[in-house]
């Protein structure tokens, strides 16, 4: 067996007739960074809706080298794969403190809140606030700190610089740059911000209608000529 | 005066049985969207299994208690068993699903029990008290007291308990409840087995003051479905001050308004939903649906 956390091995998916994945295969290792990236429609959130099971998947995805291609998402949240999704998912109508609460669900035990707060002070001060009354950036932070609650070993998070501004993106990826050295937490991230995030990645696919045209470490995808030309603009 | 004070107390315990009722519809529609019309022919068999425990000589208490607790066990059957299957259906097949959830469980009772009427102990005997001329019957209060007791408990459960934060996490955002790894599926069960229990507790409550027979809960959940409108249809609490104020208002417009009597106030209830849902469609307490252009 490799080490490797996540191994998605000729994953096709889709919704009904659709199929929007095609034999797309890629790994992450204990506590590495994978960014994916690609054009709108590309398959991007396809892939990590698959690998929780969301959709579901045809072909093989283990965690830890378990199968869970025909697992309840609930189940391969249990394994520690907290997935931040597009739109953040928050609970609106509930408490900032009752979000990071579910974010434990499946943990036992009483959670504890220190280190959410401690990267988010902000969460902290809006504790007893509806989650819908928070700002996007506010949002933003509840849905990574809600994911860390779980203590995952693998984070999958979709877009999570979008609608924000320049400075909270920054600031976002400098949180995740703690969270990877710290909590050694490996992360799957989707992102349109192609620039920003293969500064901080350690590998990256590039996904093109459903199929992987391009992968390798964040360097070697960075320099790619037509890498460079259809995303990072230089 | 009295007599007012009276008739308003005698419509706030009435109206309890119908707080209990609604309250089980508004569980039930808050987690899933589904207007259950089949609420009250589930009271209705619930009641029966507990008339049955008290004919083979189970004393009334120990029989509601095991109705209860079978009621838990049936609610959350029936929603992995029949609702389960058509869960996002278009709204059309779900109202087709709980009426003939409706029809299968009232001729259930029919073929198991007959039609005949049958006596139904009360749980609070038949003793008075009476304070500053006012004079109210033990059963009044108990209902009072037993529906606060179901809304104290619910409350404790849904605010204080993970299991209800998950109920509660379910109802809301079923995706991204599946993301934090909350079994929505069992949350849902779970739903319509807490909403069987306030259900069979409206039944219990409301056989002593009339007859069981299968046809025992049609008024009552007229009166729960004028309350939950009321109150608004995802409010627990709107729900229970919905069912106090039908019952006071049946009570009054019975006792005080001559042409009404006794005959015509099942209108009532149907004159408080036609206008709830003219003039403030989402209730008193209910949020009101928003959709963005």
């Amino acid at each position: 067996m490799s080490g490797e956390l996540l191994e998605v091995e000729g994953l096709h998916a889709g919704y009904g007739p659709v199929n929007v994945l095609e034999d797309v295969s890629l790994t992450v290792g204990e506590g590495e960074t994978v960014a994916l990236l690609g054009a709108n429609g590309a398959g991007k959130t396809t892939t990590l809706r698959a690998i929780c099971g969301m959709v579901k998947p045809r072909g093989s995805v283990r965690i830890g080298g378990r199968d869970v291609a025909k697992q309840s998402t609930e189940r391969i949240v249990r394994l520690g794969v907290a997935h931040v999704p597009e739109g953040r998912g928050t609970f609106a109508p509930l408490t900032v403190e009752e979000n990071l609460r579910l974010g434990a669900y499946s943990r036992r035990g009483k959670p504890s809140f220190k280190r959410a707060f401690e990267l988010f002070p902000r969460l902290e001060e809006r504790r007893d606030q509806q989650a819908g009354t928070l700002s996007g950036g506010e949002q933003q932070m509840l849905a990574i700190a809600r994911a860390l609650m779980l203590k995952p070993k693998l984070m999958l998070l979709d877009e999570p610089s979008l609608g924000l501004a320049p400075k909270l993106v920054r600031e976002l990826f400098k949180t995740l740059r703690r969270i990877k050295e710290d909590e050694g937490t490996a992360m799957l991230i989707v992102e349109q911000n192609a620039n920003l995030v293969l500064e901080f990645a350690d590998a990256a696919h590039v996904l093109e209608t459903g199929r992987v045209v391009l992968a390798g470490t964040a360097d070697e995808v960075a320099s790619d000529e037509k890498m460079r030309k259809a995303y990072l603009g230089y | 005066m009295e007599r007012f004070v009276e008739t308003v107390i005698d419509g706030i315990a009435t109206g309890s049985i119908y707080g209990a009722l609604a309250l089980a519809l508004v569980l039930i529609y808050r987690s899933t969207g589904i207007v259950n019309f089949a609420q009250g022919e589930m009271a209705m068999f619930s009641t029966f299994g507990a008339w049955a425990l008290t004919q083979a000589g189970l004393p009334i208490g120990l029989a509601v208690l095991l109705t209860l607790a079978a009621s838990l066990l049936g609610g959350m059957i029936i929603e992995r068993a029949l609702i389960r299957p058509v869960e996002g259906s278009p709204e059309l097949t779900l109202v087709t699903v709980t009426l003939g959830l409706f029809i299968l469980i009232n001729g259930l009772a029919r073929w198991i029990w007959g039609s005949q009427n049958r006596g139904f102990p009360s749980m609070f005997g038949d003793g008075n008290v009476t304070v500053a001329g006012v004079s109210t019957s033990l059963e009044s209060l108990g209902l009072v007291a037993v529906l606060l007791g179901v809304v104290g408990v619910l409350w404790l459960v849904f605010q204080k308990t993970k299991l209800g934060l998950g109920m509660r996490a379910a109802a809301v955002n079923p995706a991204a409840s599946r993301l934090v790894g909350i079994p929505v599926g069992r949350m849902l069960m779970f739903g319509w087995g807490l909403a069987a229990v306030c259900g069979a507790l409206a039944g219990v409550l409301v056989a002593p003051r009339l007859f069981l027979d299968p046809g025992l809960m049609g008024p009552v959940i007229i009166y729960s479905f004028a309350a939950a409108t009321l109150g608004g249809f995802d409010s627990p609490f709107g729900a229970v001050l919905g069912g106090w104020i039908i019952g006071v208002a049946e009570a009054l417009a019975g006792g005080y308004v001559d042409f009404i009597g006794q005959d015509l106030k099942i209108l009532v209830p149907l004159a408080v939903i036609l206008s709830v849902l003219l003039v403030r469609p989402h209730g008193l307490f209910g949020s009101p649906e928003v959709a963005r252009a």
